[in-house]
C-alpha cells in the first residue's frame, strides 16, 4: 500500500516540478548584451572598435604579417627555409593550397573585417545623450577608424590573394557563401572607405588617444593603395591622385572634402545624406556655432604633424635605431603604429601584447640576407640597422646569433626596455612611417614626369639618414628609369625589415627577376626564390578550405 | 533462466557482437576526372576523384612527384582533400598522373590500394613579349612601347644631360627583353638573342619568337629619335637650348632679343631633320613664315614620324622664351 501511495505522490509532484520550472525558464533575463541591444552608447561602440584594433595586436595577425611581408622577401634569410614546416614551404614557394599560413592570413584578416563590419553596421543604433556637436564627433571618429581598419584588412587580402569576397556589413545565415569580387572592385571598396575616413578623423591623435588612426594614417594608406593599383612606367590616374594626396600631406597644399572623396564622380547620394551617414551633425539641427561642412570645406592640414627627422614624442633627438624601440614610439615620423603593452601580470600565453614575436625574429629566426648587406654596407644607416654576430648592438650588448650572420636591429629590444617577463616584449610595430610617405610621393612624382620634384622628396629621406655619419652624398638628377631605380633603392634601405618587402617587389613588377638573382646569391647555399613562378606566385592561392566549403562558388587563382 | 529473460538479454548481445566485429576491409576504387587533357603553362588542372577510398593521393608526374620514383627515388604525392585537387605545371611536357586510392584498417595494420592514371599534356604556345627596353642608355633604362600586335617602338634622345655633361646617345644599344615564357626561343634578325650584345637600332630589328609548341611569332622593333631643332633663331638671334635632366622629351630655349623688340609678331626660323613637323597649339608652323606671339613662353611640339608608319611617332616639347 505504501508503495502505491509513494508512486502516486511522485506522479503528482513531478508535473508540478516541471510546470514550476517552465515558468522560471521562460523568465526574461533582467540584463544581457546582444548584437541587437549592445551598441546603444558611444562607449559601447568604442568597446567594439577596440575589438577591431585587438586583431592588429594578436599573435596570429602579426605572425602572418612577417611571414608574408618579410620572410617571403629577399631581405632576410631564416631558420625556417631549411626546415620541413609550413613556413618553409611558403618562403620557398613550394606550398600547396592547404598551407596553414595561407589559411591563417585569410582568416585573421576576415576576422578583422567582421569586427569592423559590426561597428559600421550598428553605428546607427547609438543613442546620443544630447545633440551636442561633440557627441556626433565622437561617434563619427569611431566609425572613421572602423572604416580605416576595414580598408587595411582588405588591402592585406587583395595584395595577398587578388580579388576576395566583399563581406556584407550585416551577415545573414542565408548568405554565408559569396563569390570573390574582382581585384578592381576590392580596391574601389578600400578607396571609398579610406576617402570617407579621411574626412571623419582628426589629423593626428595624441596623449591619451595615442595609437588611434588619424587622418595622416588614412591618407598615407590611401596613397599606398593608389600606388599598388598603378603600374610603374604606365600612365595612370592613380599616379596623379597619389601625387595630389602627397601635395596635401607633404607640401600642405589645400584639399577639400569634395576633392578627397571625389564626390562629384563617385557619389549619387546628396551631400547632406552623406553627412548624416558619416555622423556629421545634421544641418537641420545644427546650432549657430556648429560647423556645417560642405564639399568645398578645406580638409585640415596634416603637413605640420609629421617630420622626417628622428625626433621623439617629447622632442628628444633619437638615434636612427631608437626610432624602432619603445623610446621611439610615436616619434615625429610615425604615421601609424600597432600598440602593444606589457602584460600587467606577466603571465605566459598572452596573445595580445606583443609577446615574443619581435624578440624571436631578432634573436633566433631571421638574419640579413647577403643581397641586402651588399647594398646597405656603404649606407650611413648600416650600423643602426644590422649588426654582425660577435659584435655589439648600438647600446653595447653583445650580438649572439650565428657565425657570420647579421641580426636585424629594427627587431632588437634594448636592455633598458627588456620586459620583466619574457613573453611580454611590448614594442609597438611601425606600420607606416613618414619616410615611406615621402618615398611614395617621390615615386608618384617621377611617374607623372615631375622628376625634379621627386628628387627633392627622395633626398629628404637620404639627407636625414646622412646625418647619422655626417656625410653629404645625395641622389642625383636623371631620367625616369634612373630616378625610379634610385627611389626603389632608397625604399629598400629605409624600409628594410619592416615586413613589407615581398609585396613591394611584387607591385613593382620585378619579383621574378629579384628572386632569380636571390636564389643564386653566392654567399649562401639557400635556393629561395628558385621556385618562384612568374605570373603565378605574385599572389597566393585562396585557401583550399574556402574553395571546398563554398562548393566551387569561390574560385581559385590561376596556376594553383 | 526462463524464456522471458533470454529475450530480454538477446538484443543486447546482438548489439554487442555487431559493435565488436571488425569491419571488413573493402577494395578501394581509384577513378579520377579532369575536364580536358591538354593545358597551358600555369593553367590550373582540377582533378575530381570519383572513386571510393578512405585516402587519396595524387602523383602529378613532374619533378619530385613521379609515381615511378615513389619508392626508389623518394618522390611524393599530394593528399587530396574532399575529392578535389588543383595543380599547375610550370614546364611544357607530357605527364603521367597517378592517383592512388587507399583503404586501411584501424592502426593501418592492413591496407588495400588501387591506382589509376591519366595523361596530361602541357603545351607552351606563348610567344608574348612582356617588356622590352634599352637598359643602358648612358645610365638610364628607356622602355620601348608596344604600338600594336607586332610593332614595338623605342624613343631615344639625341643627347642626355647628366652631371653637367651632354652625352650623345649612340644608336647601338643593348636590349633587355622579358618573354612571358622561359621556354620560348628568341632570335634577333636570325641570331639568338644575347643580353650583352649591342644592337644597331637605326634599322628595324626582327624579333622572332618560337614557342616550345613550335608556333612562331615575329615582332619588329623600331627606333625613333626624340626630335630637336637643328637650328632655331628669331631675328637672326640663335636660341640657347637647355635640356632637362629628368625629361628627355621636354626642353627649354631662350632667345635674347634687343631691348624694346615687339614680341607679339615674331617669325622664327628653324631647321629640322627630314620628315619632322612643328606645331604650336596644334597648328602646323612653317619656318620663316608663321607669325607667333612670344609675349609669353611658347610651347613648340616637334613631331618625328617613322617613314610610312604613321602610328610610330616621337614628340618633343620645346618651350621657347623670348627675353
Amino acid at each position: 500500500m505504501k508503495k502505491i501511495i509513494f508512486k502516486w505522490s511522485l506522479l503528482i509532484i513531478f508535473p508540478l516540478l516541471i510546470i514550476g520550472c517552465s515558468d522560471f525558464l521562460n523568465e526574461e533575463p533582467l540584463a544581457s548584451s546582444s548584437k541587437e541591444n549592445y551598441y546603444r552608447t558611444p562607449y559601447q561602440l568604442q568597446e567594439a572598435l577596440n575589438g577591431v584594433y585587438d586583431i592588429l595586436q594578436s599573435n596570429l595577425y602579426n605572425n602572418c604579417e612577417w611571414i608574408f611581408g618579410e620572410a617571403c622577401g629577399d631581405d632576410v634569410l631564416g631558420n625556417d627555409e631549411y626546415s620541413a614546416n609550413q613556413i618553409a614551404e611558403l618562403v620557398n614557394f613550394r606550398f600547396n593550397t592547404s598551407n596553414t599560413w595561407i589559411l591563417n592570413r585569410y582568416t585573421v584578416n576576415f576576422r578583422g573585417i567582421n569586427r569592423a563590419n559590426q561597428v559600421i553596421a550598428n553605428v546607427n543604433k547609438v543613442k546620443l545623450s544630447s545633440n551636442d556637436y561633440g557627441n556626433y564627433t565622437r561617434v563619427r571618429e569611431i566609425l572613421g577608424q572602423a572604416k580605416f581598419l576595414r580598408a587595411m584588412f582588405y588591402f592585406n587580402l587583395v595584395k595577398t590573394y587578388g580579388g576576395v569576397p566583399i563581406r556584407p556589413e550585416t551577415e545573414t545565415i542565408d548568405n554565408l557563401v559569396i563569390p570573390r569580387s574582382t581585384k578592381e572592385e576590392v580596391y574601389a571598396y578600400i578607396e571609398k572607405d579610406l576617402r570617407e575616413a579621411a574626412i571623419m578623423l582628426q589629423p593626428k591623435y595624441t596623449d591619451g588617444n595615442l595609437g588611434k588612426a588619424g587622418r595622416g594614417s588614412v591618407v598615407g594608406l590611401l596613397m599606398k593603395v593608389l600606388m599598388y593599383q598603378a603600374t610603374p612606367g604606365v600612365k595612370s590616374d592613380k599616379w596623379s591622385e597619389l601625387v595630389g594626396l602627397g601635395d596635401y600631406f607633404i607640401t600642405g597644399k589645400t584639399l577639400t572634402l569634395g576633392e578627397i572623396l571625389k564626390f562629384d564622380e563617385n557619389y549619387t547620394e546628396d551631400w547632406e545624406s552623406l553627412r548624416k551617414r558619416l555622423w556629421f551633425k545634421p544641418a537641420d539641427i545644427s546650432a549657430s556655432t556648429d560647423p556645417v561642412e560642405t564639399t568645398n570645406t578645406e580638409l585640415g592640414a596634416i603637413a605640420n604633424q609629421y617630420g622626417v627627422e628622428y625626433t621623439g614624442i617629447y622632442g628628444d633627438i633619437l638615434n636612427y635605431w631608437e626610432i624602432f624601440t619603445q623610446k621611439g614610439e610615436f616619434y615625429r615620423g610615425s604615421v601609424f603604429e600597432v600598440m602593444f603593452r606589457e602584460s600587467a601580470d606577466g603571465t605566459t600565453g598572452d596573445q595580445n601584447e606583443g609577446t615574443g614575436i619581435i624578440q624571436d625574429l631578432y634573436a633566433t629566426r631571421m638574419w640579413t640576407s647577403p643581397t641586402l648587406f651588399d647594398v646597405i654596407k656603404n649606407d650611413p644607416r648600416v650600423s643602426q640597422v644590422i649588426a654582425r654576430h660577435g659584435t655589439s648592438t648600438p647600446d653595447g650588448e653583445r650580438v649572439d646569433a650565428v657565425e657570420n650572420r647579421y641580426v636585424c636591429l629594427k627587431w632588437y629590444t634594448p636592455k633598458r626596455e627588456r620586459p620583466l617577463y619574457e613573453d611580454d616584449y611590448a614594442k609597438n610595430r611601425r606600420v607606416m612611417r613618414y619616410s615611406e610617405v615621402l618615398l611614395m610621393y617621390a615615386e608618384g612624382l617621377n611617374e607623372i614626369g615631375r622628376g625634379s620634384d621627386a628628387l627633392i622628396q627622395l633626398n629628404k629621406v637620404k639627407n636625414a639618414a646622412n646625418k647619422i655619419t655626417s656625410i653629404a652624398t645625395l641622389y642625383t638628377s636623371g631620367g625616369y628609369g634612373y630616378m625610379r631605380d634610385q627611389i626603389w633603392a632608397e625604399r629598400r634601405l629605409e624600409l628594410c625589415h619592416e615586413w613589407d618587402r615581398f609585396f613591394d617587389i611584387v607591385r613593382q613588377g620585378r619579383a621574378a627577376k629579384i628572386f632569380r638573382a636571390f636564389a643564386s646569391e653566392s654567399a649562401t647555399t639557400h635556393k629561395r626564390g628558385q621556385y618562384f613562378v612568374e605570373g603565378v606566385n605574385e599572389v597566393f592561392p585562396i585557401p583550399q578550405t574556402e574553395i571546398d566549403l563554398s562548393n566551387g562558388v569561390i574560385t581559385q587563382n590561376p596556376g594553383y | 533462466m526462463n524464456i522471458k529473460n533470454i529475450f530480454k538479454v538477446l538484443p543486447f548481445c546482438v548489439l554487442l557482437f555487431s559493435a565488436c566485429a571488425e569491419e571488413e576491409l573493402t577494395l578501394p576504387v581509384a577513378s579520377v576526372e579532369v575536364s580536358k587533357t591538354i593545358y597551358g603553362i600555369n593553367e590550373s588542372v582540377v582533378f575530381n576523384f570519383i572513386g571510393e577510398a578512405q585516402q587519396v593521393s595524387i602523383f602529378t608526374g613532374d619533378k619530385a612527384h613521379d609515381y615511378d620514383l615513389f619508392e626508389s627515388g623518394g618522390n611524393t604525392g599530394f593528399v587530396v582533400n574532399k575529392g578535389t585537387f588543383s595543380y599547375s605545371y610550370k614546364q611544357p611536357g607530357t605527364y603521367k598522373v597517378v592517383v592512388v586510392a587507399s583503404n586501411y584498417s584501424e592502426g593501418a595494420g592492413n591496407m588495400l590500394k588501387d591506382t589509376t592514371s591519366v595523361t596530361i599534356r602541357v603545351v607552351d604556345e606563348d610567344v608574348t613579349i612582356k617588356a622590352l627596353s634599352c637598359p643602358r642608355v648612358l645610365y638610364d633604362e628607356i622602355a620601348a612601347e608596344s604600338m600594336n600586335d607586332t610593332d614595338w617602338l623605342v624613343r631615344l634622345p639625341q643627347k642626355i644631360l647628366f652631371r653637367g655633361q651632354q652625352a650623345a646617345i649612340p644608336s647601338t644599344q643593348r636590349l633587355a627583353i622579358t618573354l612571358a615564357s622561359d621556354s620560348t626561343l628568341l632570335l634577333i634578325d636570325g641570331v639568338k638573342f644575347n643580353a650583352t650584345t649591342s644592337y644597331q637600332l637605326n634599322n628595324p630589328l626582327t624579333l622572332s619568337l618560337t614557342a616550345h609548341a613550335g608556333n612562331v611569332m615575329d615582332y619588329t622593333l623600331y627606333m625613333l629619335r626624340l626630335p630637336e631643332f637643328a637650328v632655331f633663331k628669331i631675328a637672326d638671334v640663335d636660341g640657347v637650348l637647355t635640356r632637362s635632366e629628368f625629361n628627355y622629351d621636354k626642353m627649354t630655349m631662350t632667345v635674347t632679343l634687343p631691348a624694346g623688340t615687339d614680341k607679339t609678331n615674331l617669325v622664327p626660323e628653324f631647321a629640322l631633320s627630314q620628315g619632322q613637323e612643328v606645331f604650336v597649339n596644334d597648328m602646323l608652323i612653317t619656318s620663316a613664315v608663321s607669325v607667333i606671339d612670344f609675349s609669353s613662353p611658347v610651347v613648340f611640339r616637334i613631331r618625328n614620324t617613322y617613314p610610312d608608319k604613321p602610328h610610330l611617332i616621337a614628340d618633343t616639347e620645346v618651350t621657347v622664351s623670348v627675353l
